[in-house]
């Protein structure tokens, strides 16, 4: 059980969006797909939900062809950046629409959320500002209760308050209702704690693919003086190193040694926003 | 495609043509009503009766037309936004189009009628434009012949519906610079390269060439309403193979 993606490769003109992706999304967990524009994310994504074709390769939903197939894509929804809704559709219907479709949806729960975060149900979809636009589509996500859920920028426009407030929704949806969850988005720092998978995807080719923790013990971060932290990391394999001043931060592969650290360096965990820029600044320089 | 999605699917788009067709009708009745008080008036200065094509159905055609071409893109997104696959969009569509044909032809029929009861008394009777090309009589059309009317309407309704959707899925399917080129081609092509080509060329056969098949379209409706129904038929199933050709691999985001 769960999404599978076989030799999916997609061009656009000159470009490979996709190259050969293999990936499993299996059931429940909660997945971050990370990447820099242009990486291939959303257009993976709108592969899955068969709103663009791959040029080769095949979707798997639950053991089903997903190409044209309307059980296996009715068990995914897909928030997106761009709406799909008719320019003078209410919020209201629109939530009316969303249960026509999928029979778990949770209408009472939605409206609910909508007066937590002060959406108008009576608005009409196309007048509202972006972070509401978001919120619109963020509480029909979270109420659809499909067993894959889609997440393309769902935090885009939002303020701090309402993307916390999403972020506690969705956690408690989560624990209610475990689900297939795929989270692409650029703010990585918000939403490291609550990625239990994390895929990275660059230039159409997936980087890593493997648990959050797994990723990320495999390395640690060392600061303190530039000098002191030049010294420490002779013939270690440094993924990448920032200087600020006379600090330097640097991220190393492996464990640490067990031996006890040089007074006034300190020993860190890494985390996932350093993890990605470090790799990003990797692939760039060996790209150079 | 799977019949469990069909129904809120249809439920789903229906809803918005199901309203605009409840305007036209009524934008229509009040027109006709219009009509009626001005023929009234005029009658009064008329020796004898005349018929009149009612304009009904030449803007109910329009009417479905731009429905045609509004709802497949409309509609697609909206359907795939919840999980719906193309060709149960597709389907969808076609019941789509079949709905609208019936709706609009019944309440025209009925429209008419009740407008041709209106303006028998006043000289100037309004007839369905199936009893203007194929009856052989002259003034008050029939039950039948509104029968024969609603049987002529609905396959034309389709096919018009149908062309929209075709128009619209080309537009949608070309890239943007053959979307200008086609938008500024095509009515060039047909209303001033061809008539002027046309003419200068020698024996008109760049004229004869196109109208030549058309004329034989025109004689095959004329031969009978069967006929007409065949031809709306036909044409029906060329377009609406066409957009599914075009429609099947459609990005949709």
């Amino acid at each position: 059980m769960g999404i599978e993606l076989k030799n999916i490769t997609k061009r656009f003109g000159d470009t490979l969006a996709l190259n050969n992706i293999n990936l499993n999304f299996d059931q429940p967990k909660i997945y971050g797909l990370l990447g820099n524009n242009g990486a291939g994310k959303t257009t993976m994504l709108n592969i899955i939900s068969n709103r663009i074709f791959p040029d080769s390769g095949e979707v798997i939903v639950d053991d089903e062809q997903a190409l044209d197939n309307d059980c296996a894509l009715n068990k995914i929804f897909m928030l997106s950046e761009k709406n799909l809704y008719p320019d003078g559709m209410k919020v209201e219907r629109a939530f009316e629409e969303a249960a026509n479709f999928y029979q778990n949806f949770q209408m009472d729960q939605a409206l609910e959320m909508a007066k937590q975060f002060g959406l108008k149900t009576r608005k009409k979809i196309n007048t509202l500002s972006t972070g509401y636009t978001s919120i619109f589509k963020l509480i029909v996500a979270l109420n659809v209760n499909t067993p894959y859920l889609l997440l393309d920028e769902p935090v885009l426009g939002l303020d701090a308050q309402h993307r916390d407030l999403f972020y506690k929704l969705l956690l408690e949806k989560y624990a209610n209702n475990p689900q297939t969850i795929i989270i692409s988005t650029h703010l990585i720092a918000e939403v490291a704690s609550l990625i239990e998978h994390t895929i990275i995807i660059r230039e159409g080719k997936i980087l890593r693919d493997m648990p959050s923790e797994e990723l990320l013990s495999g390395g640690y971060t060392i600061s303190g003086p530039a000098s002191l932290v030049n010294e420490y990391i002779i013939g270690k394999q440094v993924i990448t190193q920032n200087t600020l001043g006379g600090l330097k931060t640097a991220c190393i592969a492996g464990q640490p040694d067990p031996v006890p650290l040089p007074e006034n360096l300190e020993l860190g965990k890494l985390n996932l926003q350093d993890y990605f820029i470090q790799l990003m600044n990797k692939e760039d320089s060996d790209h150079e | 495609m799977n019949k469990h999605y069909l129904v809120p699917a249809f439920k789903s788009s229906f809803r918005g043509v199901l309203k605009s067709s409840l305007v036209f009708v009524a934008i229509m009745i009040a027109f006709i009503i219009i009509n009626i008080v001005i023929a009234g008036i005029a009658a009064n200065n008329m020796a004898s009766a005349k018929t009149t094509i009612s304009y009904f159905e030449f803007a109910a055609m329009v009417m479905v037309f731009v429905l045609g071409i509004c709802c497949i893109r409309e509609d697609a997104r909206l359907l795939i936004q919840h999980g719906v696959g193309r060709t149960t969009t597709f389907v969808t569509e076609i019941l789509i189009a079949l709905a609208t044909a019936l709706l609009l032809t019944i309440a025209g029929e009925i429209i008419l009628g009740l407008t041709q009861l209106a303006t028998q008394n006043i000289g100037n009777i309004e007839v369905p434009l199936a009893y203007q090309i194929y009856s052989q009589q002259y003034g008050i059309a029939s039950f039948s012949d509104y029968l024969l009317s609603a049987a002529l309407m609905i396959p034309t309704y389709l096919m018009v519906f149908l062309l929209g959707m075709l128009i619209s899925m080309i537009f949608y399917r070309l890239p943007k610079p053959w979307k200008i080129v086609v938008a500024i081609g095509l009515p060039v092509l047909c209303f001033i390269v061809i008539p002027f080509v046309g003419s200068y060329a020698s024996g008109d056969w760049l004229i004869t060439a196109i109208v030549y098949p058309l004329r034989l379209l025109v004689k095959f409706c004329a031969a009978g309403p069967g006929n007409c129904v065949v031809a709306a038929l036909a044409f029906s199933v060329i377009f609406g193979i066409c957009s599914w050709l075009l429609f099947r691999k459609a990005p949709i985001k």
